[in-house]
């Protein structure tokens, strides 16, 4: 019996945490069908072990529960937000934007800017291999060069460092402009109250 | 073997809806009830009844019971028994063309 007592609790504490951000009266409501549901099943001649096992696992249940929740949330908040409460929201998320989000942007922005710079090395580069190569076939009178290979050689490693350099700022660009949107179309949902449960 | 996941949650609402008309049930009942027939973890008809409350499709009271804490009995509202005949209907009518499909007794 002890055993039994331990094993319901454990479902019904996984359970609880799956379900932990839903309003308390909803959660309550939760745990109280489902423990009625061990009382009922031991009511009815089973064992706790089995009721467990047939309930299935806790946190797909949770997760159940909060499809539900979020469909009964999107049908609660079909009602626009109204002009008044939409600017104080508005005014809340600037401030919170100017504090917080707005400094670490301008620091990515900033690594981007490094990026693209190093992406123009790589075409200035590309200009002195020309040079140097020009060079060694007919010496030309403004540029003088010791040691000819290893000029060529280092400029090579230019370009291939403008190159890496290229690569990351458009893979980095690209990654930087999918969060800003995605993160412009959040602030947008929170002002004007569409955003969803947590779940 | 476990169903299809969208397949049981089209199927267990007009299970849950058909067993309720029949007769109101207490949870346990209803969940043990429903996996006699088809294979599904017995929690997943809570969350269910609970959208089916929202929807004020099924509502529930309670009843003392002399072994332990009182019984909460789900029954069907008259827009739930509605409901129930609406879904039933759509139902006989895409099995029965699923049917002739699989079975191509009919030509392309």
């Amino acid at each position: 019996m002890m055993e039994h007592n331990k094993t319901e609790q454990d479902f019904i504490a996984r359970l609880t945490k799956g379900i932990s951000h839903l309003p308390d009266a909803i959660k309550s409501e939760i745990l109280e069908d489902i423990r009625l549901h061990f009382t009922e099943g031991r009511e009815n001649g089973e064992d706790t072990a089995s009721l467990i096992q047939r309930l299935g696992n806790p946190e797909d249940l949770a997760h159940e529960y909060c499809e539900v929740n979020n469909y009964a949330g999107q049908v609660a908040e079909a009602k626009p937000r109204g002009p008044l409460a939409m600017a104080s929201v508005a005014i809340g998320v600037c401030v919170f934007n100017l504090l917080l989000p707005l400094p670490v942007f301008c620091v990515l922005v900033l690594i981007w800017v490094v990026l693209a710079s190093g992406a123009l090395i790589s075409v200035l580069s590309l200009v002195t291999t020309a040079l140097v190569v020009v060079n060694m076939i007919t010496p030309l009178a403004f540029v003088a060069v010791s040691h000819p290979l290893a000029a060529l050689f280092a400029s090579i490693a230019l370009v291939a460092l403008g190159l890496l350099m290229l690569l990351g700022a458009i893979v980095y660009g690209k990654l930087l402009m999918h969060l800003s949107i995605r993160y412009i179309r959040w602030n947008l949902a929170v002002i004007s109250g569409r955003r969803s449960g947590a779940c | 073997m476990h169903m299809n996941v969208q397949m049981k949650k089209g199927t267990l609402n007009l299970c849950v809806l058909a067993l309720l008309n029949r007769k109101d049930c207490y949870g346990f009942e209803l969940a043990s009830a429903v996996s006699d027939y088809i294979n599904i973890a017995e929690g997943t008809v809570y969350p269910l009844l609970k959208r089916l409350k929202d929807d004020k499709l099924v509502d529930s009271y309670l009843i003392e019971s002399s072994e332990g804490p009182p019984r909460k009995y789900y029954r069907l509202t008259d827009a739930g028994k509605q409901e129930y005949q609406e879904l039933l209907q759509q139902w006989q009518e895409l099995t029965a063309g699923v049917l002739r499909l699989i079975e191509g007794s009919e030509k392309i």
